[in-house]
Protein backbone atom coordinates (compact mmCIF):
# COMPACT_ATOMS: atom_id res chain seq x y z
CA UNK A 1 0.00 0.00 0.00
CA UNK A 2 2.70 2.54 0.87
CA UNK A 3 4.38 2.37 -2.56
CA UNK A 4 1.00 4.80 -3.94
CA UNK A 5 2.67 7.46 -2.20
CA UNK A 6 5.61 7.31 -4.54
CA UNK A 7 5.21 7.51 -7.73
CA UNK A 8 5.95 6.38 -10.95
CA UNK A 9 7.41 8.23 -13.36
CA UNK A 10 10.99 7.12 -15.13
CA UNK A 11 12.75 8.66 -18.16
CA UNK A 12 15.76 8.35 -19.85
CA UNK A 13 17.65 10.32 -22.25
CA UNK A 14 20.91 10.50 -24.60
CA UNK A 15 22.60 12.74 -27.13
CA UNK A 16 23.37 11.34 -30.37
CA UNK A 17 24.94 13.12 -32.49
CA UNK A 18 24.42 16.89 -32.11
CA UNK A 19 21.86 18.45 -29.99
CA UNK A 20 19.71 15.53 -30.40
CA UNK A 21 17.28 14.19 -27.58
CA UNK A 22 15.70 10.60 -27.23
CA UNK A 23 13.71 10.23 -24.30
CA UNK A 24 12.76 7.18 -23.30
CA UNK A 25 9.49 6.06 -20.92
CA UNK A 26 10.94 3.49 -18.68
CA UNK A 27 8.63 0.44 -16.25
CA UNK A 28 7.95 2.21 -13.08
CA UNK A 29 6.05 -0.72 -11.67
CA UNK A 30 2.70 1.60 -11.44
CA UNK A 31 -0.15 2.13 -14.06
CA UNK A 32 -0.57 6.14 -13.81
CA UNK A 33 3.32 6.79 -16.02
CA UNK A 34 3.23 9.31 -18.39
CA UNK A 35 5.17 11.94 -19.97
CA UNK A 36 4.85 14.74 -22.03
CA UNK A 37 7.96 16.53 -24.12
CA UNK A 38 7.76 19.92 -25.24
CA UNK A 39 9.54 21.40 -28.27
CA UNK A 40 8.65 24.54 -29.91
CA UNK A 41 6.36 22.49 -32.33
CA UNK A 42 4.15 21.21 -29.52
CA UNK A 43 3.99 18.33 -27.39
CA UNK A 44 4.64 14.75 -27.72
CA UNK A 45 2.77 12.06 -25.11
CA UNK A 46 4.74 9.33 -24.04
CA UNK A 47 2.54 6.63 -22.36
CA UNK A 48 3.42 3.40 -22.98
CA UNK A 49 6.89 1.93 -21.35
CA UNK A 50 9.62 1.82 -23.80
CA UNK A 51 7.68 4.23 -26.02
CA UNK A 52 10.28 7.21 -27.00
CA UNK A 53 11.45 9.92 -29.52
CA UNK A 54 13.54 11.91 -30.65
CA UNK A 55 13.66 15.23 -31.07
CA UNK A 56 16.12 18.19 -32.35
CA UNK A 57 14.24 22.12 -31.45
CA UNK A 58 12.52 22.12 -34.66
CA UNK A 59 11.38 18.41 -34.90
CA UNK A 60 9.65 15.72 -33.41
CA UNK A 61 10.45 12.34 -34.16
CA UNK A 62 7.46 9.52 -34.59
CA UNK A 63 6.76 7.94 -31.31
CA UNK A 64 8.70 4.62 -31.85
CA UNK A 65 9.04 1.37 -29.52
CA UNK A 66 12.40 1.04 -27.43
CA UNK A 67 13.57 -2.83 -26.60
CA UNK A 68 14.49 -3.63 -22.95
CA UNK A 69 17.50 -5.34 -24.46
CA UNK A 70 18.39 -1.80 -25.85
CA UNK A 71 17.36 0.50 -23.11
CA UNK A 72 19.67 -1.75 -21.06
CA UNK A 73 22.64 -1.11 -23.12
CA UNK A 74 22.35 2.77 -24.03
CA UNK A 75 21.49 3.77 -20.56
CA UNK A 76 23.22 0.92 -18.98
CA UNK A 77 25.34 3.28 -16.85
CA UNK A 78 22.98 5.55 -15.29
CA UNK A 79 20.35 2.46 -14.63
CA UNK A 80 23.13 0.77 -12.44
CA UNK A 81 23.59 4.14 -10.46
CA UNK A 82 20.38 5.04 -9.98
CA UNK A 83 19.24 4.75 -5.87
CA UNK A 84 17.38 2.42 -4.48
CA UNK A 85 13.68 3.68 -4.15
CA UNK A 86 12.84 5.04 -0.77
CA UNK A 87 11.38 2.81 1.90
CA UNK A 88 7.64 3.88 3.59
CA UNK A 89 7.17 2.75 6.94
CA UNK A 90 3.67 3.38 8.79
CA UNK A 91 3.00 3.85 11.92
CA UNK A 92 -0.81 4.51 13.73
CA UNK A 93 -2.07 5.48 17.13
CA UNK A 94 -4.14 4.37 19.90
CA UNK A 95 -7.34 6.66 19.44
CA UNK A 96 -7.06 9.78 21.48
CA UNK A 97 -3.35 8.94 22.45
CA UNK A 98 -0.18 9.21 21.73
CA UNK A 99 0.67 5.70 22.11
CA UNK A 100 1.26 3.50 18.90
CA UNK A 101 -0.79 0.04 18.18
CA UNK A 102 0.61 -2.74 19.35
CA UNK A 103 1.13 -3.63 15.29
CA UNK A 104 2.91 -0.14 14.88
CA UNK A 105 5.85 -1.03 17.66
CA UNK A 106 6.62 -3.89 15.29
CA UNK A 107 6.95 -1.39 12.36
CA UNK A 108 8.71 1.07 14.03
CA UNK A 109 11.51 -1.69 14.93
CA UNK A 110 12.10 -2.66 11.55
CA UNK A 111 11.76 1.14 10.36
CA UNK A 112 15.06 1.44 12.62
CA UNK A 113 16.48 -1.88 10.94
CA UNK A 114 15.80 -0.65 7.77
CA UNK A 115 17.69 2.63 8.41
CA UNK A 116 20.89 1.29 9.17
CA UNK A 117 20.80 -0.68 6.24
CA UNK A 118 19.94 1.99 4.55
CA UNK A 119 23.27 4.24 5.72
CA UNK A 120 24.29 6.69 4.70
CA UNK A 121 20.29 7.99 4.79
CA UNK A 122 18.26 10.80 5.29
CA UNK A 123 15.26 9.93 6.86
CA UNK A 124 12.28 12.38 7.21
CA UNK A 125 9.16 11.58 9.93
CA UNK A 126 6.18 13.09 8.47
CA UNK A 127 2.63 13.18 10.34
CA UNK A 128 -0.44 13.18 8.24
CA UNK A 129 -4.28 13.57 8.85
CA UNK A 130 -7.39 12.94 7.14
CA UNK A 131 -9.36 15.61 6.00
CA UNK A 132 -11.97 16.53 9.02
CA UNK A 133 -10.90 20.19 9.99
CA UNK A 134 -9.13 23.01 8.68
CA UNK A 135 -6.34 22.45 6.52
CA UNK A 136 -3.80 24.72 8.46
CA UNK A 137 -4.73 23.14 12.21
CA UNK A 138 -4.25 19.60 10.49
CA UNK A 139 -0.63 20.95 9.52
CA UNK A 140 -0.16 21.44 13.17
CA UNK A 141 -1.27 18.40 14.33
CA UNK A 142 -0.07 16.34 12.11
CA UNK A 143 3.56 18.05 12.56
CA UNK A 144 3.21 17.44 17.01
CA UNK A 145 2.72 13.15 16.14
CA UNK A 146 5.77 13.64 13.76
CA UNK A 147 8.12 14.98 16.14
CA UNK A 148 7.23 12.67 19.21
CA UNK A 149 8.11 9.51 16.67
CA UNK A 150 11.00 11.93 15.76
CA UNK A 151 12.17 12.07 19.02
CA UNK A 152 11.91 8.00 19.65
CA UNK A 153 14.09 8.23 16.79
CA UNK A 154 16.46 10.10 17.55
CA UNK A 155 16.86 8.33 20.86
CA UNK A 156 17.67 4.93 19.56
CA UNK A 157 20.84 5.92 18.67
CA UNK A 158 20.55 4.78 14.73
CA UNK A 159 23.32 6.86 13.07
CA UNK A 160 21.28 9.02 10.03
CA UNK A 161 22.69 11.71 7.86
CA UNK A 162 19.83 13.85 8.91
CA UNK A 163 16.60 13.50 10.65
CA UNK A 164 13.20 15.67 10.30
CA UNK A 165 9.84 16.12 11.25
CA UNK A 166 7.33 17.88 8.93
CA UNK A 167 3.67 17.73 9.04
CA UNK A 168 1.75 17.45 6.03
CA UNK A 169 -1.75 17.59 7.11
CA UNK A 170 -4.19 16.42 4.79
CA UNK A 171 -2.21 17.19 1.76
CA UNK A 172 -0.35 13.76 1.18
CA UNK A 173 -3.46 11.70 1.65
CA UNK A 174 -2.49 7.80 1.75
CA UNK A 175 -6.28 6.60 1.36
CA UNK A 176 -8.05 9.79 -0.99
CA UNK A 177 -11.28 10.95 -0.05
CA UNK A 178 -13.43 14.34 -0.20
CA UNK A 179 -12.76 17.03 2.52
CA UNK A 180 -14.58 16.70 6.17
CA UNK A 181 -13.85 12.84 5.58
CA UNK A 182 -12.83 10.98 8.88
CA UNK A 183 -10.73 8.02 7.87
CA UNK A 184 -8.29 6.45 10.48
CA UNK A 185 -6.04 4.81 7.89
CA UNK A 186 -5.47 8.71 7.12
CA UNK A 187 -4.41 10.15 10.85
CA UNK A 188 -0.72 8.47 10.72
CA UNK A 189 2.43 9.20 10.62
CA UNK A 190 5.05 8.05 7.98
CA UNK A 191 8.52 7.06 8.41
CA UNK A 192 10.77 8.22 4.97
CA UNK A 193 14.01 6.48 4.52
CA UNK A 194 15.84 7.83 1.62
CA UNK B 1 21.65 28.94 23.56
CA UNK B 2 19.29 31.27 21.78
CA UNK B 3 21.77 32.63 19.59
CA UNK B 4 23.38 29.28 18.73
CA UNK B 5 20.05 28.26 17.91
CA UNK B 6 19.25 31.04 15.93
CA UNK B 7 22.51 30.88 14.26
CA UNK B 8 21.61 27.11 13.42
CA UNK B 9 18.47 28.02 11.84
CA UNK B 10 19.80 30.28 9.92
CA UNK B 11 22.17 28.82 8.31
CA UNK B 12 19.94 25.69 7.42
CA UNK B 13 18.34 28.70 5.06
CA UNK B 14 21.43 29.80 3.71
CA UNK B 15 22.90 26.18 3.39
CA UNK B 16 19.73 24.47 2.61
CA UNK B 17 20.16 20.81 1.41
CA UNK B 18 17.81 19.54 -1.69
CA UNK B 19 19.39 16.36 -2.11
CA UNK B 20 21.89 13.46 -1.25
CA UNK B 21 24.95 11.42 -3.49
CA UNK B 22 23.79 7.90 -2.92
CA UNK B 23 26.55 6.39 -5.33
CA UNK B 24 29.12 7.27 -7.43
CA UNK B 25 31.13 5.58 -9.49
CA UNK B 26 34.89 7.27 -10.90
CA UNK B 27 35.05 11.06 -10.41
CA UNK B 28 31.76 13.26 -9.93
CA UNK B 29 32.22 17.15 -9.51
CA UNK B 30 29.99 20.21 -8.61
CA UNK B 31 29.87 23.50 -9.26
CA UNK B 32 28.67 25.40 -6.67
CA UNK B 33 29.27 29.26 -5.91
CA UNK B 34 32.32 29.78 -8.37
CA UNK B 35 34.06 26.55 -6.71
CA UNK B 36 34.56 23.01 -7.76
CA UNK B 37 33.90 20.32 -5.35
CA UNK B 38 34.54 16.10 -5.61
CA UNK B 39 31.19 15.13 -4.64
CA UNK B 40 31.19 11.33 -3.08
CA UNK B 41 28.35 9.12 -1.13
CA UNK B 42 26.37 11.12 1.39
CA UNK B 43 27.51 14.84 -0.14
CA UNK B 44 24.25 17.12 0.24
CA UNK B 45 23.32 19.44 -2.55
CA UNK B 46 21.61 22.77 -3.41
CA UNK B 47 19.68 24.62 -5.41
CA UNK B 48 21.40 26.17 -8.49
CA UNK B 49 24.22 23.00 -8.17
CA UNK B 50 25.99 22.06 -11.24
CA UNK B 51 26.87 18.56 -11.65
CA UNK B 52 29.96 16.91 -13.76
CA UNK B 53 30.17 13.79 -14.46
CA UNK B 54 33.85 12.58 -16.12
CA UNK B 55 34.03 9.91 -18.81
CA UNK B 56 33.73 6.15 -16.77
CA UNK B 57 31.81 7.76 -13.90
CA UNK B 58 28.25 8.42 -12.56
CA UNK B 59 26.23 9.38 -9.56
CA UNK B 60 22.57 8.73 -8.12
CA UNK B 61 21.12 11.39 -6.46
CA UNK B 62 18.16 11.29 -4.26
CA UNK B 63 15.95 14.61 -3.44
CA UNK B 64 13.92 15.42 -0.32
CA UNK B 65 10.61 13.80 -1.29
CA UNK B 66 12.29 10.85 -3.12
CA UNK B 67 12.58 11.85 -6.67
CA UNK B 68 15.54 9.86 -7.80
CA UNK B 69 17.99 11.02 -10.52
CA UNK B 70 20.83 9.31 -11.93
CA UNK B 71 23.89 10.29 -14.47
CA UNK B 72 25.99 8.26 -16.67
CA UNK B 73 29.34 9.49 -17.82
CA UNK B 74 30.31 13.14 -19.46
CA UNK B 75 27.06 14.22 -18.17
CA UNK B 76 26.36 18.09 -17.35
CA UNK B 77 22.94 18.22 -15.08
CA UNK B 78 21.77 21.65 -12.91
CA UNK B 79 19.48 21.45 -10.34
CA UNK B 80 18.10 24.84 -10.97
CA UNK B 81 15.54 24.75 -8.39
CA UNK B 82 14.47 21.83 -5.97
CA UNK B 83 11.18 22.73 -4.14
CA UNK B 84 8.88 20.44 -2.55
CA UNK B 85 7.11 21.42 0.58
CA UNK B 86 3.26 19.59 1.35
CA UNK B 87 2.84 21.09 4.66
CA UNK B 88 2.97 24.94 2.41
CA UNK B 89 1.86 23.59 -0.92
CA UNK B 90 4.54 24.73 -2.39
CA UNK B 91 5.99 22.90 -5.46
CA UNK B 92 8.90 24.38 -8.05
CA UNK B 93 11.20 21.53 -9.66
CA UNK B 94 12.92 22.91 -12.41
CA UNK B 95 16.07 20.53 -13.32
CA UNK B 96 18.33 21.14 -16.59
CA UNK B 97 20.13 18.13 -18.67
CA UNK B 98 22.79 19.71 -20.46
CA UNK B 99 24.53 16.79 -21.71
CA UNK B 100 24.76 13.28 -21.30
CA UNK B 101 22.59 10.48 -20.11
CA UNK B 102 20.20 10.26 -17.32
CA UNK B 103 17.14 8.55 -15.68
CA UNK B 104 14.81 10.14 -13.72
CA UNK B 105 12.05 8.64 -11.59
CA UNK B 106 9.57 10.93 -9.43
CA UNK B 107 9.38 10.77 -6.33
CA UNK B 108 6.28 12.44 -3.85
CA UNK B 109 6.03 15.46 -6.08
CA UNK B 110 5.23 13.36 -8.85
CA UNK B 111 1.64 12.41 -6.86
CA UNK B 112 0.91 16.08 -5.24
CA UNK B 113 1.92 18.22 -7.76
CA UNK B 114 3.19 16.65 -11.10
CA UNK B 115 2.67 19.82 -13.26
CA UNK B 116 5.19 21.72 -11.25
CA UNK B 117 8.16 19.53 -12.63
CA UNK B 118 10.29 20.71 -15.78
CA UNK B 119 12.94 18.59 -16.58
CA UNK B 120 14.78 20.70 -19.51
CA UNK B 121 16.74 19.45 -22.66
CA UNK B 122 18.17 21.72 -25.01
CA UNK B 123 15.49 21.01 -27.04
CA UNK B 124 12.84 21.54 -25.09
CA UNK B 125 11.24 20.16 -21.67
CA UNK B 126 9.63 16.87 -20.22
CA UNK B 127 6.99 17.48 -18.42
CA UNK B 128 5.53 14.95 -15.84
CA UNK B 129 1.80 13.72 -16.59
CA UNK B 130 -0.41 10.90 -15.14
CA UNK B 131 0.01 9.94 -11.70
CA UNK B 132 -2.75 12.71 -9.92
CA UNK B 133 -5.07 12.46 -13.08
CA UNK B 134 -5.26 8.81 -12.82
CA UNK B 135 -6.40 9.49 -9.22
CA UNK B 136 -9.07 11.88 -9.84
CA UNK B 137 -10.49 9.71 -12.98
CA UNK B 138 -10.59 6.58 -10.11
Amino acid sequence: MFYKLLIAVLLSMVFVGCSKTTVVLLDSGKSENAILVANEEGETKLDQVGSYVDIDKKKTGKVKSMSQDEIKSRFSKALAATPKEPITYILYFEPNSTMLTGASEGTLKKALKSIEERTPCEVDIIGHTDTIGSSSVNVIVSLKRAKYIESVVRKSGVKMLALRAKGYGEEDLLVQTADEVAEAKNRNVEIFIK
Amino acid sequence: MKKILLWLAMGNLLFASVGIVKTTTGTVEVKRDKKVIFLKQGSSLENADIIMTKSKSSIGVIFGDGTRISLGENAIFVIKKFKVDPSKKEYDVDLDLKQGKAVFSSGKVGKLAPESVKFRIPEGIIGIRGTKFAVEVK
